[in-house]
């Protein structure tokens, strides 16, 4: 197995990794729903005057991603507490605020957490009306609820590129080619495989011409794309995901040892 | 209504990123080149965004109840 890193951006990471299996791939892709992330899920609404719904209010904080020590903080049903809730497992945070204006996200107050986009607007409040709310974020998974996802990781397949030596440069390829991944060096056609999606456009065309190119795709090297939501880097999605992954089986095998 | 926290398809955190594209159109800037900036790589965010219209203000001067 060999993993190389594409690229690099504040919330998206690129891996090419070689050597793996499609139902391993799939599998890590899947386990990021099993990553506890912190967020916003019971909310008691003291006064809202707001043209918004309590309801609505509760769901658009819900959705706000929140920055949280996840290596001390435990999740509710693991927690020493035994699921009553305690300081381990839930973060209390509280809102006031008066009109005319629009609340944002860096008004939530409270400890142990941490806004990561302060300039997300609430509710608008207009001349008089009031909010006021407590609120308990604790740690969850993208299976139970979407607000709980890290990030999204998404993988294809690694294009294979043959051009046989019937190609003569014509270059008709290169005018086809919608990620603009082919040129000319020299004399030679060159294929990006990490621009190229596969989509087969070149190989069209040189089929009316030469027959020189075949493209397929790779069926044990993936490209992962990993874009972050925020709470969590994107590289550390990618190892939570794994660990999660290692956790449910091992936890599969333990009771299967016992079964035996 | 509200601009959405996030995007309804990909659940990308989009909210932030609204008062400064409003900014930005209302200058007369394209909405293209703002999108791009923004980071709104998806067609599903740069639909919610296109598609919005803040009546918030509007509606809170109505009575709820």
């Amino acid at each position: 197995m060999k993993i190389e890193k594409l690229s690099k951006t504040k919330n998206k990471s690129v891996f090419l990794i070689k050597g793996i299996k499609n139902s391993i791939a799939n599998a890590i892709r899947r386990s990021v729903y099993e990553i506890p992330i912190l967020a916003i899920d019971s909310v008691e609404f003291y006064k809202n005057d707001s043209a918004l719904y309590d309801e609505i209010i509760a769901q658009r904080l819900g959705l706000i991603p929140l920055k949280g020590d996840l290596k001390t903080f435990k999740r509710q049903e693991n927690c020493s507490c035994e699921g009553k809730g305690c300081n381990k497992c839930i973060v209390s945070l509280k809102l006031k605020a008066k009109g005319p204006g629009t609340i944002y996200a860096s008004e939530l107050k409270g400890k142990g957490f941490e806004v990561i986009y302060p300039q997300m607007p609430i509710v608008v409040l207009a001349q008089d009306q009031e909010l006021e709310f407590v609120a308990d974020a604790k740690l969850g998974m993208g299976k139970e609820h979407a607000k709980f996802t890290p990030g999204i990781l998404w993988f294809n397949a690694y294009p294979t590129v043959e051009i046989s030596k019937e190609c003569n440069s014509c270059g008709e390829c290169i005018k086809t080619c919608p990620q603009k991944a082919i040129s000319l060096q020299g004399n030679k056609i060159i294929i990006d495989p990490n621009k190229c999606d596969l989509c087969g456009a070149c190989v069209e065309k040189c089929n009316n011409l030469k027959k020189a190119i075949k493209i397929n795709a790779s069926e044990e090297d993936f490209i992962f794309y990993i874009e972050t939501f925020g709470q969590i880097s994107s590289e550390e999605i990618l190892i939570e995901s794994v660990n999660a992954l290692n956790e449910n089986i091992r936890e599969l095998s333990k009771k299967l040892e016992k079964s035996k | 209504m509200i601009i959405p926290i996030r995007c309804f398809s990909c659940g990308k955190p989009i909210a932030h990123l609204w008062e400064e594209f409003k900014k930005r159109i209302e200058k007369g800037e394209d909405p293209k080149k703002v999108m791009d900036e923004l980071g709104l790589e998806r067609y599903c965010c740069r639909a919610v965004f296109l598609g919005h219209v803040d009546l918030i203000e509007l509606t809170s001067k109505f009575k709820k109840f």
